[in-house]
């Protein structure tokens, strides 16, 4: 009974997505209109809104399928008609419906619409798509009819100019050199579809690209033949362009009903110049977006018309968005240590720091750093050095950093805790002569002095009261000068030291006061490390607001218990934490019944995910406590955006940093720093007050990663991190630039896809990474997934990916762990994830079978070969083709096949004497048993 | 006002009673409609049906409402004929996306079961429940095909529970919600709905030009405002139903608004059945 009710019988396969056409022309009030037509009565005159709307209506209908054409006769009043003509361009090209629908409107009868349709099965000529996959405007399959319309009038313009364009867009949006662009053609050899794939380097020139495009579109060769079909997971085409239309006047042509591509581009010739319709799907994206794109190719083909230069001087934006203002007021004399003192005078005896067990008012501290520093000096440190500093969190952290810049020195802090290669290798690029340390064993070699705060004391001590430095401006570099050289790795090469300068810190603090109403009530918190630039932030912003620093013990930060219990205990009122490290925060403060004094939590140092926010906000509204996201890099003084949290950020998931703080500008850009269009992708630029000096010792890296905006002549810092700004100036943060790939042509964004899986219920943690042995042979990739925690719904997340990406970006593994393998700087590290597993996890574990030896060259006889059965030689087969353990119920695609690895299964099949593979067979059937079982012709229920 | 834009709906049973009020609703929200009814007394029914004239009234309130309409005469009893006028709705517009089989007899009845002859019986059943399987076979296909469509079936309180004298009618609309639940089955992987409602007593409303309670009446020999007062006692609401209230329901599950619903009775009888 089941059996049967499963089977679907006789059902007709979805309609395919023919392309239809219509034109509007009018019909003479004397005519006889002959042959099949329906009629519609309009009630008002041609041209007015209601006429419009029953014209559109009219040419908007889709034929039936093997229908070739429509005609309808719309009656306006006073006997006024318009023929409407709706054809299938497969059976009717564009002059053709033309012709056939003037000789209607004349009263000729034409007879039938010459051409059918090819029915029954469609041969399907597998076409291969040239250049590469890029979908600016968010490409997923086709189907369905257009949601979104957009007409525009152009200038003169021709298929050639149009598909320049669209490829120079294309090529730019999606950082390729070659895009692929779909372009419908009427050639003396026929009519048909063009796939280009022209080269768009910046050094190729306008007329170069234009010669290109003009001779493949007239190429008869290049014509893909009727029936060809491209495969959806391999079709890579993001823009398609249709055949020009010509109208004559009174006549009006909608020349296509449906878009064939994710964006198609229609064009109509009229007396007066080209109209443009462009059609997308909705779920393409919105008309905003498409308003912007097709103002970008509007741009862009203005150019080109133009026709000399080369591709790179093209610019994509008319007008490049306003650069955020910059603030100016800060006071360019002043020094860190200098606001420190100010701030210390007014408040002496109000408590600047806390460690539980005592206070230090400011006046204490001040006075503290004032010994520090003539303590240096005695031990000669000389102005403008730089003096290394590996304390834990404790008063004398605290008290050297202020009293090496008193010094006029400029401090290098290290984290304890950092292995002894690290510390000698900071201490050696820095160029240290002097370390204040109470580490057991400061790796000290060569002239490095490692004294401990209380041996510096010991120095002031000796020293007469004269020789303590004031809060003057020892160095005479103002406050411009370096405070701080904070060591960062990016994803390759050796640690390099940023320095930040006193300004870029005050800065930040001023343009942050106001906002988040900073003040001497408030309580803070130093969880970080000093030697993790979120701790200056951490530092300096209480102390030069007045309010009170608790410094956090090293296992309160290990322990969220305990340090939810610190934060109870201080009434601490601003914390700012990594999201990861807030994650248990929130675990632990939703067990417990009393509720903290928090009234600022800032996140910073990597991306949040707001979807986990809303727990927290059930205990604190965003009225008792303000959730502020922040962007920042090192090389930016710690903060550039800020971006207060709602619930609706959170219900949505959002991943809106916001807006640049004040001083701070964000600019979006490509590899030739040209400004890239409003929502659209490319490498977030810094500039303003916050921007480090320079990279020490490191001229050449500085000037790559330091640069000279070619528009305003202003220093812009390049962050290698991908962002697309909103029209209203806030940025979406969008992972590293670095973490692209390209797998069988397609781009894919490996952050991206690990946000889709960080996104579904309970998934803590994703990574994406490309696996598989490419070594010999790229069809060989795969996209392995990571999640955390182990023991989640694997097949609920494959579902989530299925329906949330497009079929290239579903990885084809999920692995679950425990917690994803960190380096020593807290990135993922790619070499320590285990090897991927297969998606179906109730698979029982596979019995290991020997691979059969090539009928063709072993002595092995059919009857011993028959000895093993079909279904375990397939699996075998399987598990040598795709690298992972195959069972007999693991579906070969959910495993990692494509379509590539899957003809190649086929030749495996022949070489071991099985017999051939229909390909139908195994799609329709993807697992060992199953496949085995279609083979030999068992019904499989 | 366009819960049922861009969509074409075809009504079967439109020159009057429900089937007006449901086309002219749609007509509203947006719908082109495909117009049809018998238009001619049909032999062994005792009262008049809907006429052309009648026809022609609801196509000219849809075209009012901004509806392009197409208008033929249809006797649900004949297949060839559904082919021919649902294959030409599908070339005028292209598709069909609702279907609303509304077409239905209420006589011959009044009669004990051994009291009904043969060619009463199979009369009552060909047309209303064998005609709304013939415009379901009609456009199923085209429905699947296109992976978009939803079919209203309109049964009755008859399809729910027993009425004394009426075997042939209360078997045919229980036998039509039996075809609603088993289409849903057959067309839910393909995203065609198909469902049922159930009106109860449906008052005559001049505007609509729908006589059922009055030929109830006559099919069981009382005057109809007595008839009408007998109801009423048996309403628990105390009031009759509306042309427009059984409109408003078909609306529900012809448009995306009850994209989940399908196989299901939606019951506008103002709590009859619910005792």
């Amino acid at each position: 009974m089941s059996r049967v009710l499963a089977v679907p019988r006789r059902f007709p396969r979805p309609v395919p997505d023919g392309i239809t056409h219509a034109v509007v022309v009018p019909v003479g009030s004397s005519i006889d209109l002959p042959g099949a037509t329906w009629g519609r009565d309009c009630p008002a005159p041609r041209g007015s809104a209601e006429a419009e709307r029953i014209v559109g209506a009219e040419t908007r209908r889709p034929l039936e399928d093997g229908q070739a054409s429509r005609a309808v006769v719309v009656t306006y009043p006073d006997s006024d008609r318009d023929l409407i003509l709706v054809g299938d361009r497969d059976v009717l090209d564009g002059p053709a419906l033309l012709r056939y629908a003037r000789a209607l409107a004349s009263g000729q009868n034409p007879g039938p619409a010459s051409g059918t349709r090819p029915t029954g099965p469609d041969p399907v000529v597998p076409v291969t798509v040239p250049g590469e996959g890029v979908s600016p405007f968010l490409a997923t399959n086709p189907s369905g009819g257009p949601d979104l319309e957009l007409r525009q009038e152009w200038g003169a313009t021709t298929t050639e100019l149009l598909v320049a364009a669209v490829a120079v867009v294309l090529g730019r949006l999606g950082r390729c050199s070659r895009p692929t662009v779909a372009a419908h053609v009427t050639t003396g050899a026929g009519e048909g579809t063009v796939l280009l794939a022209p080269c768009v380097d910046d050094d190729v020139s306008v007329t170069g690209l234009l010669t290109s495009v003009r001779n493949t579109l007239g190429d008869p060769a290049m014509l893909l033949p009727p029936a060809a079909r491209l495969d959806p997971s391999e079709a890579r085409i993001g823009i398609g362009i249709l055949d020009m239309l010509e109208a004559g006047p009174g006549e009006r042509a909608m020349p296509a009903l449906s878009a064939p591509f994710p964006l198609t581009l229609a064009p109509v010739r009229l007396e007066d110049g080209v109209e443009i319709t462009a059609l997308a799907r909705a779920e393409s994206g919105d008309l905003p977006q498409l308003e912007g794109l097709l103002a970008t190719i509007r741009h862009v083909h203005r150019q080109i018309a133009a026709g000399h230069g080369d591709l790179g001087d093209i610019s994509l934006v008319a007008h490049p968005a306003p650069e955020i203002p910059e603030i100016t007021e800060m006071p360019a004399g002043r020094s860190l240590h200098a606001a420190f003192a100010d701030v210390a005078a007014r408040r002496p005896e109000e408590i600047a720091l806390s460690d539980g067990e005592r206070s230090v008012t400011y006046s204490e501290l001040d006075r503290e750093a004032s010994l520090l520093a003539a303590g240096l000096r005695a031990a000669g440190v000389l102005v403008g050095e730089r003096v290394g500093i590996c304390l834990e969190r404790s008063s004398d952290l605290i008290a050297t950093m202020i009293a090496v810049l008193r010094a006029g020195a400029t401090y290098v802090p290290m984290d304890p805790a950092y292995p002894d290669e690290r510390l000698s290798y900071t201490s050696r690029d820095a160029g240290l002569r002097l370390v204040v340390s109470t580490r057991t064993s400061f790796p000290a070699d060569g002239e490095l002095i490692v004294l401990t705060p209380d041996e510096v004391r010991s120095w002031a001590a000796q020293t007469p009261d004269l020789m303590a430095p004031g809060t003057g401006d020892p160095s005479g570099q103002g406050g411009q000068g370096p405070a701080y050289v904070i060591y960062t790795s990016g994803s390759t090469g050796r640690p390099k030291g940023v320095v930040v300068a006193h300004t870029s810190v005050l800065a930040l603090i001023e343009g942050t006061r106001a906002d988040l109403a900073l003040s001497p009530d408030d309580t803070w918190t130093l969880f970080h490390s000093s030697a993790f630039d979120f701790s200056v932030w951490e530092i300096w912003a209480p102390l030069l607001t007045g309010a009170r620093l608790v410094l956090v013990p090293y296992w309160a930060t290990r322990d969220p218990e305990e340090f939810w219990d610190l934060l109870r205990r201080e009434r601490v009122t601003v914390l700012n934490q990594t999201p990861s490290a807030f994650r248990q925060l929130d675990a632990v403060d939703s067990t417990r019944a009393q509720r903290l004094a928090l009234r600022l939590v800032v996140f910073g140092g990597e991306s949040l995910d707001t979807r986990r926010l809303t727990g927290w906000f059930d205990r604190y509204p965003e009225t008792v406590c303000r959730l502020v996201n922040m962007f920042g890099i090192t090389e930016t003084t710690v903060h550039v955006t800020s971006r207060t949290l709602s619930r609706a950020d959170a219900l949505t998931g959002s991943s809106s940093v916001g807006w640049a703080l004040p001083g701070w500008s964000l600019t979006v850009r490509d590899r030739r720093l040209r400004p890239v269009p409003v929502g659209f992708p490319g490498e977030i630029l810094v500039g303003g007050a916050g921007l480090a000096l320079e990279y020490l010792g490191r001229p050449e890296l500085t000037a790559e990663r330091f640069v000279e905006d070619p528009l305003t002549g202003r220093r812009l810092y390049r962050s290698g991190d991908l962002g697309r700004l909103g029209p209203d100036g806030q940025l979406d943060h969008l992972g590293r630039i670095d973490n692209q790939v390209k797998i069988r042509g397609f781009r894919i964004e490996l952050d991206e896809i690990a946000k889709v899986l960080e996104g579904a219920p309970g998934v803590q943690a994703a990574a994406v990474v490309v696996g598989g042995d490419t070594a010999q042979d790229t069809a060989n990739a795969r996209l392995d997934a990571y999640v955390v925690p182990g023991g989640l719904d694997l097949q609920m997340l494959r579902v989530r990916a299925e329906r949330l990406l497009p079929v290239h970006m579903v990885p084809a593994t999920i692995t679950p762990l425990a917690a994803l393998p960190l380096t020593a700087n807290g990135k993922l590290d790619i070499r320590a994830l285990p090897d991927p597993y297969a998606v179906r996890q109730p698979s029982p574990a596979p019995v290991p079978v020997p691979t059969i030896p090539p009928a063709a060259t072993a002595d092995v006889s059919t009857d011993e070969q028959a000895v093993v059965p079909l279904p375990e030689r397939l699996r075998a087969l399987w598990q040598d083709l795709l690298g992972v353990p195959v069972s007999a119920h693991d579906n070969f695609f959910e495993l990692g096949g494509n379509s590539l690895l899957a003809v190649r299964l086929s030749t495996l099949m022949r070489e071991n004497g099985l017999p051939p593979l229909n390909l139908r067979l195994l799609y329709l059937n993807a697992t060992p048993g199953g496949l085995a079982a279609a083979m030999q012709g068992v019904p499989v229920g | 006002m366009s819960r049922l834009r861009n969509k074409v709906a075809f009504v079967t049973g439109a020159a009057r009673g429900l089937g007006r009020a449901t086309a002219v609703r749609f007509a509203q929200e947006g719908a082109d409609l495909v117009l049809t009814d018998i238009a001619a007394d049909l032999e062994g029914v005792p009262y008049a049906l809907g006429t052309s004239s009648q026809l022609e009234e609801t196509a000219r309130r849809c075209r009012e409402a901004g509806a392009a309409v197409l208008v033929r005469s249809l006797d649900v009893r004949d297949a060839a004929r559904v082919r021919e006028v649902t294959g030409e709705a599908i070339a005028r517009f292209g598709g069909v996306d609702v279907l609303v089989n509304n077409a239905g007899i209420a006589s011959p009845s009044g009669k004990a079961v051994h009291e009904i002859s043969d060619e009463e019986w199979i009369l009552m059943l060909d047309v209303d429940l064998s005609g709304a399987f013939r415009l379901i076979r009609a456009l199923g296909g085209h429905m699947s095909g296109r992976r978009s469509g939803s079919v209203v079936n309109i049964s009755s309180t008859a399809g729910l529970v027993g009425y004394r004298h009426f075997a042939g009618y209360v078997a045919a609309k229980h036998g039509l919600i039996g075809l609603s639940r088993a289409a849903a089955l057959d067309y839910a992987p393909f995203k065609v709905r198909v469902n049922a409602v159930c009106p109860g007593s449906v008052r005559d409303v001049p505007d609509v030009e729908g006589t059922m309670l009055s030929q109830i009446a006559q099919a069981l020999d009382v005057p109809v405002e007595e008839h009408e007062e007998l109801f009423l006692q048996s309403q628990p609401n105390n009031a009759l139903v509306d042309p427009e209230d059984i409109a408003d329901a078909a609306l529900w599950l012809a448009c995306d608004e009850s994209r989940h619903v399908t196989g299901s009775v939606v019951t506008v009888d103002g709590g009859f059945s619910a005792r």
